[in-house]
């Protein structure tokens, strides 16, 4: 029971109590980065099951295209992204947060989704294009919840003020871009290098 | 070893005979069948029209077409503008020569057309020919008597230094004439039965980009009159069709209404209900030498609102039912029989596709497969609004090319029609029409709600009356517990 309460309404708890809650996951070590990873996990699940089987009405997505390694990689990836470049912000800018807090409280804040977009899923079998906005809407309510909960995760685990944390949040999104930027500059390069090795190694077979 | 020789004799010859008696369906069309799935992508497609027979003059009475730019069908008869000789030829159904006009009698003169390049058939069988190289409209008889001709159009409203060089023209059944000139970008010049000038329709609005008035903006004074004017786009084709509505063609590049239908105020209101944007190929390159989408350089509609572009650049003739669904492709730029090298004009008799090649001297007829004719069919039908028989040729047609999505929407219409909606969601799903598939689940959704009502609202009803009972019990039993001890 001890267990169950911790664990697994924890969570629950921390979604309608934000401050409360996220001030417990860095004080009183409530938050479990286990919890964490199984919910971004659930995330990647979720969102694979939707964009298969949403109602046809509500499904935009190509039967043709679709892949579950793309969806890991399109949720996984942004994620620890953003954890990793948020916590290299934050350590410059005297956040008190460790990166496992950083993770837990980003994690946490992505279960509005989790629930709400399993919902959806099932509702839109059921609905017509009339009722689609009803859809829209849930799905929009999910995507404001988790902005705000990551806001309020962000600022409690390295009380910050809110301007600071909004200062964060620009200079994280841009931090992203700098990481993706090197991160193809440096696969670029490699495959330049490889690609040059090959050749001179094919130069020197064929001439020998 | 003898009944070895024997049945290897015998397997040849059987190969050999079903090689010969093997129809030659496939091998005779010299451009592949494709069409646009609802994801965007081309998919193969059965081949709707193959060519059939090819005019070009030779041989015949009437000697060799040259650079003929315009045709109408009116009553089963062919007329022909040939524009290189300035004559026009009159074919009938089989494609033998009616009648030639060369000439004509004006003011007890003899008078000749000059490099002519539109054609019209009244219902009277009054022919109207554009005469680009005198600029004028000519309106002749049936048998080529000279009736009237129509000079320039004379009006406050017209600009300076208006050229006028007619070169496509129709007429309604008011006899109002619309007339497109060269090089006119204000729309379609509209004369009134007694040939009066009445004014412009149907304008193109002129169109830039934010990014261009930017730049116009920052400009200096010499810059700006060196820039491209924002001129609205000029028409380069028409067609009228049963009700009296014009559709016209124009060439402007990446234009998103290629095909426009205007309405007697000029306002542009073809239906665009189908997947894509009416706009010819979808999928196309934007570099190299075949870049670029369809150009439009004519168009037919026919009495069941079914209409056919002609594309100039690839030589495709794109054709689309009256709600805007390309139904099929066919036709290609090349030198077999049955491809183009400069198209110039469309038209149709009965279900054949004429199509006039001027830089090949020739028409060449087009007759429809059996899939061509099941979709026209299936078409013509839900036109009169018979959506069973509709249907029924839709099934036909899925059984010749299961890609078609037209054809499943056409079935679902019907089924849903019939009051099949689960048979009626199955094919808008497999038609990929959302709109549809909503409208027959609603229905169904009903249908399911209304059958097991009773069942639905006893659970409803039953459930909390058992969890209430089930409290009130385990309430009364603890009393009595407590009471025991107590």
């Amino acid at each position: 029971m001890q267990l169950w309460n911790e664990l697994i309404k924890y969570p629950f708890y921390v979604i309608v109590h934000p401050f409360k809650g996220f001030w417990d996951v860095k004080y009183e070590g409530k938050g479990k980065p286990q919890i964490a990873l199984s919910i971004l996990l659930l995330l990647t699940l979720v969102i694979t099951l939707k964009r298969q089987f949403t109602g046809f009405i509500v499904n935009f997505s190509n039967p043709n295209t679709l892949n579950s390694i793309d969806e890991l990689i399109f949720i996984v990836l942004p994620f620890f992204l953003f954890c990793i470049a948020n916590w290299a912000i934050t350590t410059l800018m005297d956040g008190e947060g460790k990166f496992i807090e950083i993770i837990t409280v980003t994690a946490y804040a992505l279960l509005p989704m989790v629930i709400i977009y399993a919902a959806t899923t099932i509702i839109s079998n059921f609905i017509t294009f009339e009722e689609a906005p009803l859809f829209f809407l849930l799905e929009s309510i999910a995507m404001f919840w988790f902005l705000g909960l990551l806001f309020v995760g962000i600022m409690t685990v390295h009380q910050y003020s809110v301007s600071k944390t909004i200062a964060t949040f620009i200079i994280t999104a841009m931090v992203m871009g700098v990481m993706i930027f090197l991160g193809l500059l440096f696969f670029s390069l490699l495959q330049q290098l490889v690609t040059f090795v090959e050749t001179v190694y094919k130069e020197i077979i064929y001439r020998l | 070893m003898k009944l070895f020789i024997k049945s290897v004799c015998l397997l040849a010859a059987i190969m050999i005979f079903t090689t010969i008696m093997a129809p030659f369906t496939s091998a005779a069309s010299p451009y592949e069948g494709y069409n646009y799935s609802y994801w965007k992508k081309s998919v193969p497609s059965a081949i709707p029209y193959l060519p059939d027979i090819v005019v070009d003059g030779r041989h015949t009475e009437y000697g060799l077409l040259n650079a003929p730019d315009d045709m109408f069908v009116r009553n089963d008869k062919i007329y022909i503008l040939d524009t290189g000789n300035d004559r026009i030829v009159i074919l009938n159904q089989r494609y033998e020569l009616l009648k030639e006009i060369k000439d004509f009698q004006h003011n007890a003169k003899k008078d000749q057309f000059s490099k002519p390049q539109g054609i019209f058939v009244t219902e009277e069988e009054h022919i109207y020919v554009a005469d680009t190289g005198n600029r004028r409209i000519v309106q002749l008889t049936g048998t080529g008597d000279f009736i009237r001709e129509i000079g320039p159009p004379e009006s406050d409203v017209i600009r300076k230094g208006f050229e006028y060089h007619p070169v496509k023209i129709a007429v309604d059944k008011a006899q109002r004439i619309y007339v497109i000139g060269r090089g006119i970008y204000d729309g379609i010049i509209e004369f009134d039965p007694d040939g009066m000038f009445t004014g412009y329709t149907g304008a193109n609005k002129v169109k830039f980009k934010p990014i261009d008035y930017f730049w116009r903006l920052i400009a200096t004074k010499e810059q700006r009159a060196k820039m491209a004017l924002f001129l609205p786009i000029e028409f380069n084709n028409l067609d009228l069709d049963e009700d009296g509505f014009i559709y016209t063609t124009n060439s402007e590049r990446n234009t998103t209404t290629p095909l426009q239908r205007l309405n007697p105020t000029g306002t542009d209101v073809i239906r665009k209900e189908g997947y894509h944007p009416i706009i010819g190929d979808i999928q196309f390159t934007y570099r190299g030498e075949n870049a670029g989408g369809t150009t439009f350089i004519d168009v037919n509609v026919n009495e069941y609102g079914m209409y056919s572009g002609l594309d100039l650049k690839k030589g495709r003739v794109f054709t689309y039912d009256e709600d805007g669904n390309l139904l099929y492709i066919f036709g290609k730029i090349g030198d077999q029989v049955g491809t183009f090298k400069t198209p110039s004009a469309i038209e149709r008799v009965g279900e054949d596709i004429l199509v006039l090649d001027k830089g090949y001297n020739n028409l060449i007829v087009f007759k429809p497969t059996e899939f061509g004719r099941n979709v026209n069919e299936a078409v013509r039908h839900y036109h009169l609004g018979e959506d069973k028989e509709s249907a029924a040729y839709w099934e036909k047609v899925l059984r010749l090319d299961a890609n078609f999505e037209v054809a499943y929407v056409g079935i679902g219409k019907a089924r849903l029609m019939e009051g099949k909606n689960k048979e009626a969601m199955t094919y808008f799903k497999n038609g990929n029409s959302k709109k549809y598939y909503s409208k027959a689940f609603k229905r169904y959704r009903q249908e399911i709600l209304r059958e097991n009502f009773g069942v639905m609202m006893t659970t409803i009803v039953l459930i909390p009356l058992l969890y209430i009972g089930f409290r009130v019990y385990r309430s009364v039993r603890r009393r009595r517990a407590s009471a025991v001890v107590e």
